[in-house]
């Protein structure tokens, strides 16, 4: 259960405060606002990257030395990845084994790529990567911060039928922050407006 | 790696650096005798680079000092920049460390550079020694700045705080991810401070805070042939000059090139490029 109630952050002068957000495993729920208004920071606070200000909050357990059980799959898969790295050593510092091999295959990927650097791979195959990377064995919840604003809509639909499989098919709670209303009518179980 | 060392520029920059390097290092006479008999003598078959005022000969005399230079300049050097990442790195681990290694960086930039050379030169007995310690102890703050912006670019990058994510330890975290970043950097910058280091140590040596006068370095072999650079004996500072300089050229050509050859990286050729 991830859950955020009245949770703010202050950026020097300003104040930023978020929406009330309860997320179950299995469940996909969707964040949607203008922009600017701390979407972004609002993922970082759950993945745990900016400390967390709330009056109430529970995030899953984070073992020591383990992935994070909230992962945060970012905008831009291009900085996703360390540039100087091959994506099979990228991918296997997430899963420290080579079980995600079989997932590529699920996600049309080629697994001759991994012997590339992210340069050498295009903005949807890099954001499919970056999903097989947060999808470690431990992952409970996932954090899609505008995955697929920047690619065409085909990639984009056969993106989320990939993703929201596995979440079922896991049993993963899924939270999508997005501009597009469409997009969020069309997957998530019900919307938070900020 | 493997096809800069099939270039033959390159190869042949290598070579002949060593050779130079090589040939200074093994020189076997010290160019110390005097032959006053022979004094003033233009560079002939029988003395390459000629004969200073007291008959010595001046290519012995080169190769002693291009040797010093090089052994003195390249320790300190290398200290420095050790310091430097040592620093830079120490300023990571917490907020206090930070505080300490910016102020310690603004006090030694805010001395003046020369000063701060000889008092340290002083302090730690001059010669030799003390040379080198004052060189390695006034030349890293400008290295440690330099580094600390870039690992705090690295620190805000999305794949270094992705990689948080993933449970991987510190250490592996600064190997693998913030090291391969700042290396060239820091292989530059160390690489720069050296010709800096050489002049800074030849003013010491000219001011007479460094080396021994008598013991031939390329500050004093120069320092003693600006009185004469105008009475016609051009080779005086010609010559070793002329060496000094190809050697520092040498030596930034085959850097810059390892440079390359190691941010290029195994496979960044154009075979596995996908066209987007």
């Amino acid at each position: 259960m991830l859950r955020l109630h009245k949770g703010y952050v202050r950026r020097g002068e300003q104040l930023i405060t978020f929406p009330d957000i309860e997320l179950k495993r299995g469940e996909i729920v969707g964040v949607s606002g203008p922009s600017g208004v701390g979407k972004s920071t609002l993922a970082g606070m759950l993945a745990g990257i900016i400390p967390m200000q709330a009056e109430l909050h529970s995030l899953p357990r984070r073992a020591r030395g383990k992935p994070n059980p909230v992962q945060w799959l970012i905008q831009q898969g291009e900085f996703a990845f360390n540039p100087r790295l091959t994506l099979k050593t990228a991918l296997d510092e997430s899963w420290q084994c080579d079980d995600y091999l079989p997932l590529l295959k699920d996600y049309g990927l080629d697994a001759s790529w991994l012997t590339r650097r992210p340069n050498q791979l295009s903005g949807g195959q890099l954001q499919r990567f970056n999903l097989i990377r947060a999808l470690v064995p431990t992952t409970q919840f996932l954090i899609c911060d505008e995955v697929t604003a920047h690619l065409d809509t085909i990639t984009q639909a056969e993106f989320w039928q990939h993703l929201l499989a596995t979440a079922n098919k896991r049993n993963l709670g899924v939270l999508v922050i997005s501009h597009d209303p469409y997009l969020l009518e069309a997957i998530c179980d019900h919307i938070v407006t900020w | 790696m493997r096809d800069l060392l099939r270039q033959p520029s390159f190869m042949a920059a290598l070579a002949l650096l060593c050779g130079l390097v090589g040939l200074a290092l093994l020189w076997p006479w010290q160019g110390a005798e005097l032959d006053l008999l022979n004094k003033y003598q233009a560079p002939s078959l029988h003395h390459l680079f000629g004969t200073d005022w007291l008959g010595r000969d001046l290519f012995s005399r080169s190769q002693q000092a291009l040797a010093q230079s090089l052994y003195v300049g390249g320790l300190a050097v290398l200290l420095s920049s050790v310091l430097s990442l040592m620093m830079a790195m120490l300023a990571m681990l917490h907020r206090a460390a930070a505080w300490m290694v910016d102020l310690l960086v603004d006090l030694f930039m805010s001395l003046p550079h020369l000063l701060l050379l000889i008092l340290l030169s002083l302090a730690f007995g001059g010669a030799e020694f003390g040379l080198v310690v004052a060189v390695a102890l006034s030349h890293w703050p400008k290295l440690t700045r330099l580094l600390r912006f870039e690992m705090k670019q690295v620190q805000s990058a999305p794949y270094y705080q992705l990689a948080k994510q993933f449970g991987t330890s510190p250490w592996q975290r600064l190997r693998r991810h913030m090291l391969p970043h700042i290396l060239p950097q820091w292989w530059i910058g160390g690489l720069l401070l050296f010709p800096h280091a050489l002049t800074h140590m030849a003013a010491l040596t000219f001011l007479g805070f460094g080396l021994n006068p008598d013991s031939p370095s390329m500050g004093a072999l120069l320092a003693q042939a600006s009185q004469y650079a105008l009475t016609g004996h051009w080779w005086f500072a010609l010559c070793p000059g002329l060496l000094l300089l190809s050697c520092l050229l040498l030596l930034s050509y085959v850097a810059q090139r390892l440079l390359l050859g190691l941010r290029q990286g195994p496979q960044t050729h154009l075979e596995g490029v996908v066209k987007c």
